[in-house]
C-alpha cells in the first residue's frame, strides 16, 4: 500500500526521482563544474592568443585563472537551484563549498607565491600605497577572500552573529570575485579578442545573476506565497513545535525527513533565515510545524512569537527521507532535536498506514529533556514501532537504556536482519559517526545509511 | 558515508585541477 501512495506523491514533488536518473545527473552536474573550471585556460589558449612566457609564469596565471573561476563557481553552488540540491542533499552541497573553497585558496595564494619566489615581482608590488592598479585589485581580491575565509571558519569563536555574517560573506564573496576580475583586465593578457571579452563578461554576469537570483528573486517569489503562525508550543528540553499555515494558497509538497528555510516575522528579502526540518506528517497538509531547539538569536526568540506572525518558507530541500531509501523496515537513530525529520517520516508512515517493522533510538542527556515523549508514544500504537529512550545521566530509577546509543544499546534492538534495514540518522556529529562506525561492523550497507546534519550552517 | 564521498570528489577535483594547470603552463611555453 505504502509503495503506491508513496510513488505519486514523490512524482508531484519532483523531489524523488529513481536513483539511477538522480545519479545521471550528480555526475553530469560535475562534468559541467569541471568544464567551467577549467573552461577560461582552454579558451585564452585559443583564437590567437599572445606570445609565451616562461614556465613559472604560465603556471601561476593558470592557478590565478582556475582559483577565479573556483570561487565564481560558489556562487552557483550555493544558489539552491533544487535540481543541482537533489541529487546530492544541500549538506553535501555546502560541504562541498566549504571545502572547495580551500582548493580555490590555495591555487590564489600560490599565484602570487610563484611569482614572488621565482623573483618575477618583487614584495614591494604588494604594497597596496604604491603599486600598479592590477597588483591592489590582486592584493584586494585575496585580502578580502582571507577575510571571508576567518569569518567562516571562526564565526562562534569571533562572535558573530549568524545574520551579520551572512551579509558579510555575500559583500566579500562579490569583492572576491570583481576585484580579481578588475586585476585581470588591467593585466590584460589573455582577455584580448571579442570572444574571450565575450566570455568574461558571461561568466561577470552570471555571477550577478546568480546573487541576484538567490537575493531578490527568490524573496520575491516567497512575498507571493506567505504563511502564518498558527501556533508555538514549548516542548521539553528548550524545543519548541512551530506550525505555520498558508495564507490565500495551497501551500507545499515536501518529503517526509526534508527541511525549509524559515524566516519568521521578517520580510522575505531579510537575511534572517534559519534551516528547520519538517516534523509533521508529509500527509498532514496544508499545515507545516517544526521542531526548533533554542540555540542562536532567532530561535530563543521563538517563545514570544505569537499567532498570524507572517513567515516565509523556502523549501522543501534535503534528500533525508525514507522516501529516497525505501527498505523492508527502519531504524532511525536521532539525539536532542535530531528527533524533528524522524516525527516527520514516522508521522507520514502512520497516517499512510505503513506497517513495516520501525525501531527509533531517541539519545537524549536527562529524561526532563526528552520532547514529543507523548507524540511518539502515540505514534508507537498506531505503527509496528519500538521506541527506546536512551538517557546519558539518569535518575536512580531509570529502568531503560543509559548513556549512549552503543553497541550494547544496537545488540538488543536492532530488528532480526539489520543489514536489510535502511537507517536514518540525526543528532550531534559523534553520535552519528560512532553508529555509523558500529553498523559497518554489523554488515550494514552503507547506501543503507543515511544522514542529516542539523548544524548546517 | 556521503561526505566521505564529498572529500574524495574535492580532492580529486583539486588534481584534476593542479593538472590542468601544469598542462596549460606546458602548452603555452611550447607555442615559442
Amino acid at each position: 500500500v505504502t509503495s503506491r501512495r508513496a510513488a505519486p506523491v514523490a512524482r508531484r514533488t519532483g523531489a524523488a526521482q529513481s536513483g539511477a536518473s538522480q545519479a545521471v545527473r550528480g555526475f553530469g552536474w560535475i562534468g559541467l563544474y569541471t568544464l567551467l573550471a577549467v573552461g577560461p585556460l582552454a579558451v585564452a589558449l585559443t583564437a590567437d592568443p599572445p606570445p609565451p612566457r616562461d614556465l613559472w609564469t604560465e603556471l601561476s596565471v593558470a592557478l590565478g585563472f582556475v582559483g577565479l573561476a573556483l570561487l565564481g563557481l560558489q556562487f552557483a553552488v550555493v544558489s539552491r537551484f533544487s535540481s543541482v540540491n537533489a541529487p546530492y542533499g544541500l549538506d553535501v552541497v555546502l560541504q562541498y563549498h566549504r571545502q572547495i573553497s580551500f582548493v580555490a585558496f590555495s591555487f590564489v595564494l600560490v599565484h602570487p607565491a610563484i611569482l614572488l619566489a621565482t623573483d618575477h615581482i618583487g614584495w614591494g608590488r604588494l604594497n597596496v600605497l604604491d603599486t600598479t592598479t592590477a597588483a591592489r585589485a590582486g592584493v584586494t581580491s585575496l585580502g578580502a577572500l582571507v577575510v571571508l575565509l576567518a569569518a567562516s571558519l571562526w564565526r562562534k569563536r569571533l562572535g558573530l552573529r549568524y545574520e551579520v555574517w551572512r551579509v558579510t560573506h555575500g559583500i566579500l564573496g562579490v569583492l572576491v570575485v570583481v576585484a580579481a576580475l578588475v586585476h585581470i583586465e588591467r593585466i590584460g593578457y589573455y582577455v584580448d579578442g571579442p570572444g574571450k571579452r565575450a566570455l568574461w563578461a558571461a561568466m561577470s554576469l552570471s555571477v550577478v545573476v546568480l546573487l541576484v537570483n538567490v537575493r531578490v528573486v527568490t524573496p520575491l517569489r516567497l512575498m507571493r506565497r506567505p504563511w502564518e503562525v498558527a501556533s508555538v508550543e514549548p516542548q521539553p528540553g528548550n524545543v519548541w513545535t512551530l506550525t505555520i499555515r498558508p495564507v490565500g494558497h495551497a501551500g507545499i509538497r515536501f518529503l517526509p525527513g526534508q527541511f525549509a528555510w524559515i524566516r519568521v516575522g521578517r520580510s522575505p528579502l531579510g537575511v534572517r533565515e534559519n534551516p528547520f526540518s519538517f516534523a509533521s506528517s508529509a500527509e498532514h497538509r496544508p499545515e507545516l510545524s517544526f521542531g526548533i531547539k533554542e540555540a542562536g538569536d532567532f530561535t530563543s526568540t521563538l517563545g514570544s512569537v505569537t499567532p498570524g506572525t507572517r513567515v516565509y518558507v523556502d523549501g522543501p530541500y534535503g534528500i533525508f527521507s525514507y522516501e529516497r531509501n525505501e527498505g523492508p523496515a527502519f531504524v532511525f537513530v536521532a539525539g536532542g532535536i535530531g528527533i524533528s525529520p524522524m516525527l516527520s517520516m514516522l508521522r507520514t508512515l502512520a497516517d499512510r498506514g505503513d506497517r513495516r517493522p520501525c525501531v527509533l533510538l531517541y539519545g537524549n542527556p536527562r529524561w526532563e529533556e526528552v520532547p514529543y515523549v507523548a507524540e511518539l508514544e502515540e505514534l508507537a500504537g498506531r505503527l509496528d514501532l519500538e521506541v527506546v529512550h536512551v538517557i546519558e545521566q539518569p535518575a536512580d530509577d531509570w529502568e531503560g537504556e543509559q548513556g549512549f546509543i552503543d553497541e550494547g544499546v544496537l545488540d538488543r534492538h536492532l530488528p532480526e536482519h539489520p543489514e536489510r534495514a535502511r537507517y536514518f540518522l540525526c543528532g550531534p556529529p559523534p553520535m552519528m559517526e560512532s553508529v555509523e562506525a558500529l553498523l559497518e561492523q554489523r554488515d550494514v550497507p552503507v547506501h543503507h545509511i543515511d544522514f542529516e546534519q542539523f548544524d548546517l550552517i | 558515508m556521503r561526505h566521505r564521498y564529498t572529500t574524495v570528489v574535492v580532492l580529486g577535483m583539486a588534481a584534476l585541477l593542479t593538472g590542468a594547470s601544469l598542462w596549460f603552463a606546458l602548452a603555452a611555453t611550447a607555442r615559442s
